[in-house]
């Protein structure tokens, strides 16, 4: 059964909307950092930064076997108080639900999606009110061509 | 025995206001070293403003290392005067120095009719801002210690600038934005210095919210009850809280300088 790529970035985005607090940015992701500092705690934006051949046969009555590139960025607030370490653990550990989420089976939502986990990138604001967090995963699923 | 002088703190915020005509709990914590100094035992006075006593030596007792006496409603009764010039002698024995040094801590009191009391809670921080909840430190639970001490920054300035009592003042409503905004001026400044940066979103906010501060500080005004009995003397008539001041004397052309040149 074939995914499409916006079925495929929903799929994930619905499974991180599941965890508490999480609500999903109303801002692109490569913009991700314009969301409003009231709201920003727990948004989070899932982009397909890119998608390729995974290498099998192209039949166009079963679509394309594709692989695609999907980064998950999602903000923590560091209360000015306990931004480290009580706040940094609390985000490593929101980083750790997120990741198991995402690699959470898809067949309720979308079947045939298989997703591993990359890597993780951290990065705290200059006001150190935030931690923004990047999770990149490959997603493995058939691109529908009809 | 020589008298030790280790600057012992007391927990003195403002006057120490007391109800007539009503049972009041009067205490007395001392501190040294971020921490309550444990005290033994000790005597309580209170000194009328004619010199007198209404409560002479009697004994304290000590609750979790703070004195403490009750006036009852009969002690504080109707024929007290009103108003300022009371002062509390509270001499405590207590761990820190000599054994049987005694130490004795005055502070002025009032007897009023009623106290002055605030009207900002954490919620009306949280009104204006939605994440303040959120971002409350893990050692707390409200936002109150920032409130209290905005209050008591406020009961001191109304003393030391306006020149007026604050239990006279009638109306507690008129401080509330001049209250609100000074609290949240101490939470962002307080948010601000632990991040170690000369600038930020915090440092701004607090910025902002001393300059409205001071703005709604100025623009306040009250019922005031003037001669202690209870009630508005007009409620019409509102009473600024800081006075006009005319710096500079009037024109060559003002109006009594022209009657003057006129006569002569």
């Amino acid at each position: 059964m074939s995914v499409s790529f916006s079925q495929l970035r929903a799929a994930v985005a619905t499974q991180i909307d599941a965890l508490a607090g999480f609500t999903e940015s109303r801002i692109p992701p490569e913009y991700f950092g314009r969301n409003e500092n009231s709201v920003a705690h727990k948004r989070f934006a899932v982009a397909l930064s890119a998608s390729n051949d995974a290498g099998d046969r192209m039949r166009r009555a079963v679509g394309v076997y594709a692989s695609s590139t999907v980064r998950v960025t999602f903000a923590y607030r560091l209360r000015p108080k306990d931004a480290y370490p009580t706040d940094y653990d609390a985000a490593l550990d929101a980083e750790k639900d997120v990741i198991n989420a995402v690699l959470q089976s898809y067949a309720s939502i979308e079947p045939h999606v298989v997703i591993r986990y990359n890597r993780s990138a951290r990065d705290v604001t200059d006001s150190t009110e935030y931690m923004i967090i990047n999770l990149e995963f490959t997603a493995l699923h058939m691109l529908p061509t009809t | 025995m020589a008298i030790e002088s280790t600057p012992y703190a007391t927990d003195t915020k403002t006057v120490v206001l007391l109800e007539r005509e009503a049972a009041n709990l009067t205490e007395m914590t001392i501190y040294r070293d971020g921490d309550k100094v444990h005290i033994n035992s000790g005597t309580y006075t209170l000194i009328k403003p004619d010199g007198t006593k209404l409560v002479d030596a009697a004994a304290v007792t000590v609750a979790a290392n703070v004195a403490q006496y009750t006036h009852s409603a009969a002690n504080l009764d109707s024929t007290q005067a009103l108003g300022e010039g009371y002062v509390q002698e509270w001499v405590l024995n207590h761990d820190g120095g000599h054994p049987d040094q005694n130490y004795t801590y005055r502070r002025m009191a009032a007897v009023v009719r009623r106290r002055l009391y605030p009207t900002v809670y954490d919620g009306d921080l949280t009104a204006i801002y939605s994440d303040l909840a959120d971002l409350r430190p893990s050692t707390l639970t409200s936002y109150q210690q920032y409130i209290d001490d905005a209050w008591y920054q406020m009961l001191r300035r109304i003393r030391q600038e306006a020149g007026g009592f604050e239990y006279l003042i009638m109306s507690s409503e008129v401080f509330f934005d001049a209250h609100r905004h000074f609290t949240l001026y101490l939470i962002w400044r307080d948010f601000h210095s632990s991040l170690g940066q000369s600038n930020g979103r915090y440092m701004d906010l607090a910025q902002e919210h001393y300059r409205l501060y001071q703005d709604e500080w100025k623009r306040i005004n009250f019922v005031y009850d003037y001669d202690h009995d209870g009630k508005a003397e007009d409620a019409n008539q509102r009473q600024a809280k800081q006075p006009v001041v005319y710096t500079s004397s009037p024109g060559s052309l003002g109006r009594f300088r022209w009657y003057r040149r006129g006569r002569y």
